[in-house]
């Protein structure tokens, strides 16, 4: 009987182990994948910012506010398409948001993507008059 | 007869849990060494894109000469890319070179890999680690479509590094990514 016990209990630490061993792989696949998923949202979302700031002026930035673009990064074979969502609003020289009209508009921009449930990056920029 | 059985038991448990322990440590091992190629692609090619990004930020710095060369390959990967900037003593034509370095073959599948080289007024001044798969430089306009290099605004540059991964016979190919859009203040 102790033996069939101490057989068990190895067994069971065995498979333990094992278990542990093929979570901690797929942690590590899934971080690799969530930096690189991360790096194109990055890129994506700094072209929509230069976009913003180079296509429009400062009176007309709040036109881009609520909207939301699609912007694929893609090569010959591959592509991922993002959501964009952009957001402008006045900040006082503090950088806070402002009720208010200011000199000093801030444009969010914030890129996601159907594999994740949260934002991949948001990127603000203060654009003053 | 029942030591037999108990000999044979044993024997089967130990070596079940032997296998089970080694099975683990090799998934380990190769885990570790898996990571740790993927971290070393990742750095090598953030820090290629790092450069790249200072440099394109300098287009046309000092001098009337501005971007005079985008030529794409049929895969669309930037061949050659060739721009000027004034160093503070003379004018300084920049130029990349996309340059076919080997082929390896990932589940039947042929990969073609490249580096990027660098040259300085024709002379070679370095380059990129030679296991790029993509490598895009375009001129866009304010509205982000690409345009030729005389009405750009932004440069967008695009970069997909690749390494295989795995035993030859269960091969598979992970990938890391860089990607910028600058606008060069003197284009």
């Amino acid at each position: 009987m102790p033996q069939t016990m101490l057989a068990f209990l190895a067994m069971t630490m065995a498979v333990f182990i094992a278990l542990n061993q093929q979570r901690a792989d797929l942690k590590t696949f899934e971080s690799i994948l969530d930096s690189e998923y991360e790096i194109m949202a990055n890129a994506v979302a700094l072209e929509q910012m230069e976009i913003v700031a180079a296509s429009t002026s400062w009176d007309d930035l709040h036109d881009w506010n609520g909207d939301v673009v699609t912007r694929n990064f893609s090569f010959n074979n591959f592509q991922e398409s993002f959501d964009i969502a952009i957001m402008v609003r006045f900040v006082d020289g503090s950088g806070n948001p402002s009720g208010v009209p200011t000199m000093t508009k801030e444009v969010v921009i914030s890129a996601s993507n159907s594999r994740f449930t949260r934002p991949l990056v948001t990127h603000a920029r203060l654009i003053s008059e | 007869m029942q030591l037999i059985i108990d000999n044979i038991l044993a024997a089967l448990v130990y070596s079940s849990v032997a296998l089970v322990v080694i099975s683990t440590q090799f998934s380990a091992s190769q885990t570790t060494v898996e990571s740790t190629i993927s971290y070393m692609s990742k750095k090598q090619i953030l820090e290629l894109g790092a450069t790249l990004e200072q440099e394109l930020k300098l287009i046309g710095q000092g001098t009337t000469n501005k971007i005079t060369q985008v030529i794409n390959n049929a895969d669309g990967q930037t061949t050659r890319f060739t721009f000027w900037r004034n160093n503070g003593v003379s004018d300084l034509k920049i130029e990349f070179r996309l340059v076919a370095t080997d082929t390896i073959m990932v589940n039947g599948d042929q990969v073609k890999r490249y580096r990027m080289d660098r040259y300085e007024n024709d002379v070679y001044s370095g380059g990129s680690v030679p296991t790029l798969r993509d490598f895009v430089v375009e001129t866009l306009d304010a509205n982000g479509n690409v345009v030729v290099p005389a009405s750009a605004v932004l440069v967008r540059a695009r970069i997909r590094d690749t390494y295989p991964l795995g035993d030859p016979d269960e091969m598979h190919i992970g990938h890391s990514f860089w990607g910028m859009t600058v606008r060069p203040e003197n284009i």
